[in-house]
């Protein structure tokens, strides 16, 4: 994860000049016959409208997740687009009360980003110069991260009320990951976060697993009644992404 | 993108949906004219564009203009399904079968991959009908203008497959022959859809004969070649259950009724404690109210299950008391009204008790209390069984006696509430003046969840009605701080989204011309797209008659566009019907068919015809859609002993564009039977105009009303040859006559069901005018009603049903006018008349013949009373009986109707007994005596008395009504003087008297009236 975030970094450098550099790619690529493409809707899920924007703004957003960008960052932001709005959807159908998170909460998560994530602790988020570093380098805004922790802390708590009965991530689970996964994103000379201080997000990551797992066969299902469809042939999952990827329908 | 954020926006346009279908949007999306360019909200115009549902992609493309950028929203447009049609394939309703199955829904998306998925299914419904290698190709033909493509696919079904062989696994306890005998799985046999769902139900039906309810089959694999079909079951027998009831005597077929495990086919543990419940009940029903029942299960040698159920009946008890206690707001007896279990009367000697039953009341009465303001109140019943039950546990009582029950339901009523206020919120488009009067719930009413359940039910059908696809309307009740005993009542309205029609489009009009449909269409651009205006068209489409099926649709159903298009998807009828039927009466007083009248001979002729069977067969060729019009014309044919007649009709049922008015043109000719004495012959046309009148709203005299304004011109003529009337009026009364004049009819009905009535009334009034003055060579007024009236109770299983008629006839003019021809006159007696008399047989007779002549007014009057149905094996409740009353008569004049009504004989009977030798020679019978009527001498005998006649009948009920069967016993028939018989070789032979039959029987289809 964090040798894909520094592919990143190469690819779309946080300075003035790599960021002109990224805006002219991105300019130049969806070039129309007739102009410039400013947007456009890249995927379809239950005939709500995925844009290439939200791709996009993904991508940037990846920055604030532990496990950070894949090889495929454009393709993976789609497919958690598409999960995310079929999340979304299904609130909204069964009328799920689910909480919504308060300004306070909001906030702390922001504050999580802030101080736990490797790329932000690298970029030292702590400070508020640090963090508006962070975020212009990474085309974000501050409204933008507060939606995505606002969203993000909604779905958990719908994730709590319809997928979660039966999950249970153990102790043992949340050490192996702290372990495993995230320690070795450090640098030798940083300090990595304490354990109990990361181990709700490392739940909520683990947790997210296991539900993608039920999910798959979910969306799966969706996908074959067509009711998901990627509409731009670069963003298609590879074949061998079966349950997670989108296709066309 | 970036680069050009905050350049001034100069222009937006759009390309791939046409701009009248977004018209709505321009000026509304995000990102505006005039604005500087941002992303989000080029990114939120994007999303309300394709949210709309027209577009299957969309892209917002930016070119540089002057200082500014120009925005073009484009994008592929999506279409969606027009008509589906399916035509080639064989079988009658293959073709519906694989339209049906394609699930291709007009209006919605359409796609590749729906076509895709529609032809696999195809080739799965043919191959379900036997034909395993069908051809099916398409054409979508698009229709871009309104982003619809209409498909058509053509089906070439190929070879229809046969059985092949058939093999069968596992333990079946039968050859593959036998299973092949038992599922009519014959090798060579057309395989059809009926094929394999046939063979598992017969071996199935099999294996439940034995008791094997246990039993499985399955089909495991069905494979296709060379036009054959290789069927594969696997088949498990299972032991024989057997089931017995210990402890009770029960025969077979009460225990088949009462556990489940024989309906279904199968045993479960379920199905086992249903039977248990099952049980309880039926003894229950019976006094043996502390039943217990049991249940074990065995398996006392190999392939054998025993299901034993043990049955402790306890004592016989009967409820001797049903009481309540703790009911201050209703009295005792308005809850007695609705509870099941029921204290033993006279009549019921046990009463009626279960468990089941006191539940249900313990519920009726919370659900009656809580409709009523006690929204805490609760009902606990309380028995004295366990009493009992250890008296019986003793053996104190034996099984028989009779041990009382009591049942006592302890009510506690708890606070009662009232509605404090009512109040509507988020009612932003209708204003709370239209909606307040749509509800029951007002301030000061008693809070009944039903009638809140009930308000918000009309508020979102009033919403619904106005366009909005999905209001959701929420109930709040709160209590009042201080006043406990009111509750604040909030509907909460969150009104959605209000949608309107863009168009109707109207698709499958072959013949029908557009304008004959477009008053049935009442949606129309621009009104709310409303449910109930939808159903209202539909519904009034095939008040046409003149399409099979008519489909709506709304194009886009998910699309977010505030105006959508609305599909009207007909499918004519068949332009050319071809109708037949055929039915038939028995009875007493059948006319007799080949009586030759003067010229009779051999053949018996009586005055009250013979018990018989009319037949009747009918026939009709109609041509519907006239001119593309909703009209018709036909030629209809009937057929029969009593009857035979062919009519030309013309029926415009929508006279001048209004569904008020009806015209019809009937012409035809007709020769009928229906009289003994004599045939007669019609040549007709008239043309009627048809006028139904209702009030909306009215309940009362101004709704149910139909008038008939009638002109008709016939030519009536009785076959001489066929009169049975005295030879001096003979010449008279063959005589063709033209009758013609006007007619107005009143109608009013008001029925449940005119076939079968509970309630409401039938009144007609019927005024005719034959004159001179139209050219009619008769010349007479005739007014002729009913009124029938009918009331059930007790669910409508008991109605007392009455009918009067009262007709009488004027007639007027010249002397050769004032004779009332034969077929013009008065009749009454039959299977809907007056049951005392054959068909048409009451009234005067003539005075030499005896053989009925009409008269000139008639009363009957029939009182019926319907009993409920009696259960019987095999009809079950399709049986019920009749008593009945008829009474009445029929005159020589109208001012002898109200005299005869207490009448109970026939008067001066003497001068019906003295007959008229002939004289001269050759032999001749004087003159008739009496007063010239407007039917002509009618001799010293007098008919004018009211007839008497009880009766028994039998109805057995059918969908199309009931099948009737009566008995009558006239009390006081009439006697008349015979004094010729042309049927006899020597007319002059048999000189006697006669009298009409006591005993009448009719046998015919519908209630009496």
């Amino acid at each position: 994860m964090k040798l894909a975030r520094t592919k990143r970094r190469l690819i779309c450098a946080g300075t003035a000049l790599g960021l002109g550099v990224c805006a002219a790619v991105a300019a130049q690529a969806p070039e129309a016959r007739n102009g410039v493409v400013l947007d456009k809707v890249v995927a379809v899920v239950n005939n709500h409208a995925i844009l290439e924007s939200d791709v996009e703004r993904e991508v940037r957003l990846t920055v604030l997740e532990p496990g950070g960008t894949g090889s495929e960052p454009r393709r993976d932001a789609l497919q958690r687009l598409i999960s995310r709005t079929l999340i979304q959807l299904q609130i909204r159908d069964e009328e799920v009360q689910a909480p919504l998170p308060s300004k306070e909460e909001v906030q702390a998560r922001v504050q999580e980003f802030r101080t736990e994530v490797p790329a932000c602790v690298h970029a030292n988020c702590t400070t508020d110069d640090g963090w508006a570093e962070f975020l212009r380098s990474h085309e974000l805004t501050e409204t933008q991260v507060e939606n995505y922790a606002r969203l993000r802390l909604q779905l958990l708590a719908f994730i709590e009320q319809r997928f979660r009965q039966g999950i249970n991530i153990s102790h043992e689970e949340i050490e192996d990951y702290y372990r495993k996964t995230l320690l070795p994103q450090y640098h030798s000379g940083e300090t990595p976060p304490k354990l109990d201080s990361v181990r709700q997000r490392i739940e909520e990551i683990l947790l997210q697993e296991q539900v993608t797992k039920l999910f798959g066969a979910w969306l799966d299902t969706l996908r074959k009644q067509g009711n998901v469809e990627v509409l731009d042939p670069t963003l298609e999952p590879a074949q061998t992404e079966n349950a997670g990827g989108g296709g066309q329908s | 993108m970036v680069q050009w954020a905050g350049l001034p926006v100069r222009k937006i346009s759009f390309e791939g949906v046409s701009e009248e279908r977004l018209v709505t949007l321009r000026g509304h999306l995000p990102q505006g004219e005039g604005q500087p360019l941002d992303t989000d909200k080029v990114a939120d115009s994007l999303r309300a564009l394709f949210a709309t549902g027209l577009f299957d992609s969309v892209e917002a493309v930016g070119t540089r203009e002057g200082d500014g950028v120009a925005i073009v929203f484009r994008g592929a447009p999506r279409m969606f399904i027009g008509t589906v049609s399916v035509d080639g394939a064989k079988g009658a309703t293959v073709n519906t079968q694989l339209e049906r199955g394609s699930r291709l829904n007009p209006g919605t998306r359409f796609t590749e991959a729906k076509i895709k998925t529609a032809l696999d299914v195809m080739r799965q419904v043919l191959a379900q009908n036997g034909f395993n290698e069908p051809a099916i190709h398409y054409d979508a033909t698009p229709h871009p203008a309104d982003q619809l493509t209409d498909i058509a696919f053509h089906v070439n079904s190929g070879v229809q497959s046969r059985v092949g062989k058939v093999t069968v696994t596992g333990e079946s306890g039968m050859t593959a022959e036998e299973f092949q005998r038992l599922g009519r799985l014959r090798a060579g046999a057309k395989v059809n859809r009926e094929t394999v769902s046939r063979a598992l139900a017969g071996v199935l039906k099999h294996y439940r004969k034995q008791n094997r309810l246990e039993a499985e089959i399955k089909l495991e694999s069905q494979k296709y070649a060379g036009h054959r079909v290789d069927y594969g079951f696997t088949a498990t027998q299972g032991p024989v259950v057997k089931v017995v009831v210990e402890g009770a005597s029960l025969d077979k077929g009460d225990i088949q009724r009462l556990i489940p495990i024989f309906q279904e086919g199968t045993v479960d543990d379920d199905l086992l404690n249903e039977g248990n419940r099952k049980l309880r009940d039926y003894f229950q029903s019976l006094g043996y109210f502390d039943v217990k029942v049991d249940h074990v299960t065995s398996k006392p040698s190999a392939g054998e299950v025993l299901i034993a159920y043990d049955v402790n009946l306890g004592a016989r008890e009967h409820v001797e008391r049903v009481s309540m206690d703790g009911n201050h707001y209703f009295d005792s007896a308005t809850l007695k009204e609705i509870l099941s279990v029921r204290a033993a009367d006279t009549l019921d000697r046990r009463g009626a008790y279960s468990q089941a039953l006191v539940s249900a009341d313990e519920a009726a009465l919370e659900g009656l209390y809580r409709n009523n303001g006690f929204s805490n109140v609760k009902v606990t019943a309380e028995t004295s069984l366990k009493q009992n039950g250890e008296t019986g546990a003793s053996g104190a009582s034996a099984q028989g006696a009779a041990e009382p029950l009591t049942v006592v339901y302890h009510i506690v009523e708890g606070q009662q509430e009232r509605v404090g206020s009512v109040r509507l919120e988020g009612n932003e488009h209708v204003d709370a003046a239209t909606l307040t009067p749509l509800m029951n719930t007002e301030a000061g009413q008693l809070l009944s969840p039903r009638n809140l359940a009930g308000d918000r039910d009309a508020l979102v059908t009033h919403y619904m009605s106005l366009g909005f696809e999905n209001p959701l309307i929420e109930v709040e009740e709160k209590q009042e701080a201080n006043d406990a005993t009111k509750t604040d009542v909030v509907f909460r309205i969150a009104e959605g989204k209000q949608v309107f029609v863009r168009n109707v489009l109207v698709t499958g009009l072959h013949y029908t011309r557009p304008q004959t449909v477009q008053p049935a269409i009442t949606i129309r651009a621009g009104d709310p797209l409303s449910q109930t205006a939808l159903e209202e068209t539909q519904k009034n489409l095939y008040e046409y008659a003149l399409f099979n099926e008519v489909n709506l649709a709304v194009q886009n159903p998910n699309g977010d566009e505030a105006y959508k298009t609305v599909l009207l998807q007909a499918i004519e009828a068949r332009r050319w019907t071809f109708t037949y039927g055929g039915g038939f009466e028995v009875q007493t007083g059948t006319p007799v068919n080949g009586c030759q009248g003067l010229q009779a001979s051999g053949v018996k002729c009586t005055p009250s015809g013979k018990t018989g069977i009319s037949p009747r067969l009918l026939l009709a060729l109609t041509r519907n859609n006239l001119f593309g019009r909703e009209q018709s014309a036909s030629v209809q044919g009937t057929y029969g002993l009593l009857e035979q007649k062919v009519d030309l009709i013309y029926q415009n049922p929508r006279f001048a564009g209004s569904r008020n008015f009806g015209f019809t043109f009937t012409g035809g000719y007709a020769n009928s039977l229906d009289v003994t004495t004599y045939v007669a012959s019609r040549l007709e046309a008239g043309f009627r105009l048809t006028q139904t009148y209702n009030r909306p709203g009215s309940t009362g005299l101004f709704r149910a009303n139909t008038f008939i304004y009638a002109f008709d011109f016939r030519r009536v003529k009785v076959a001489e040859e066929s009169l049975q009337v005295f030879p001096q009026f003979v010449p008279v009364l063959s005589t063709a006559v033209r009758v013609g004049g006007p007619s107005i009819t009143w109608v009013r009905d008001t029925r449940d069901n005119p076939v079968d009535a509970h309630r409401g009334t039938y009144t007609s009034f019927q005024e005719f005018l034959s004159s001179g003055v139209f050219a009619a060579q008769a010349s007479f007024n005739r007014l002729d009603t009913t009124n029938s009236s009918y009331y059930g109770w007790d669910k409508d299983k008991w109605v007392l049903a009455r009918n009067t008629r009262y007709g009488q006839e004027r007639a007027f003019g010249s002397d050769e006018s004032r004779l009332l021809p034969l077929p013009e006159r008065l009749y009454a007696g039959g299977a809907t008349s007056l049951r005392g008399y054959s068909i048409n047989a009451a009234g005067p007779r003539d005075p030499d013949t005896g053989f009925p002549i009409g008269g000139a007014a008639a009363f009957v009057n029939s009182t019926e009373l319907r009993l409920p149905p009696v259960p019987l094996p095999y009809f079950g409740n399709a049986l019920s009986f009749v008593v009945f009353h008829d009474m009445g008569n029929v005159f020589n004049n109208s001012r002898d109707v109200w005299p005869s009504l207490l009448r109970f004989s026939q008067p001066d009977r003497d001068a019906c007994k003295t007959l008229s030798p002939p004289q001269g020679n050759p032999p001749t019978l004087p003159y008739p005596s009496g007063p010239p009527y407007s039917t002509g001498p009618s001799g010293a005998c007098s008919f004018n008395y009211f007839s008497q006649t009880p009766g028994l009948g039998l109805r057995y009920h059918t969908p199309v009504g009931p099948i009737r069967l009566d008995f009558s016993y006239n009390l006081n028939p009439p006697i008349f003087p015979v004094n010729v018989d042309y049927s006899k070789a020597e007319p002059f032979s048999d000189q006697h008297v006669g009298e009409a039959s006591h005993f009448n029987f009719f046998f015919s289809l519908g209630q009496t009236f």
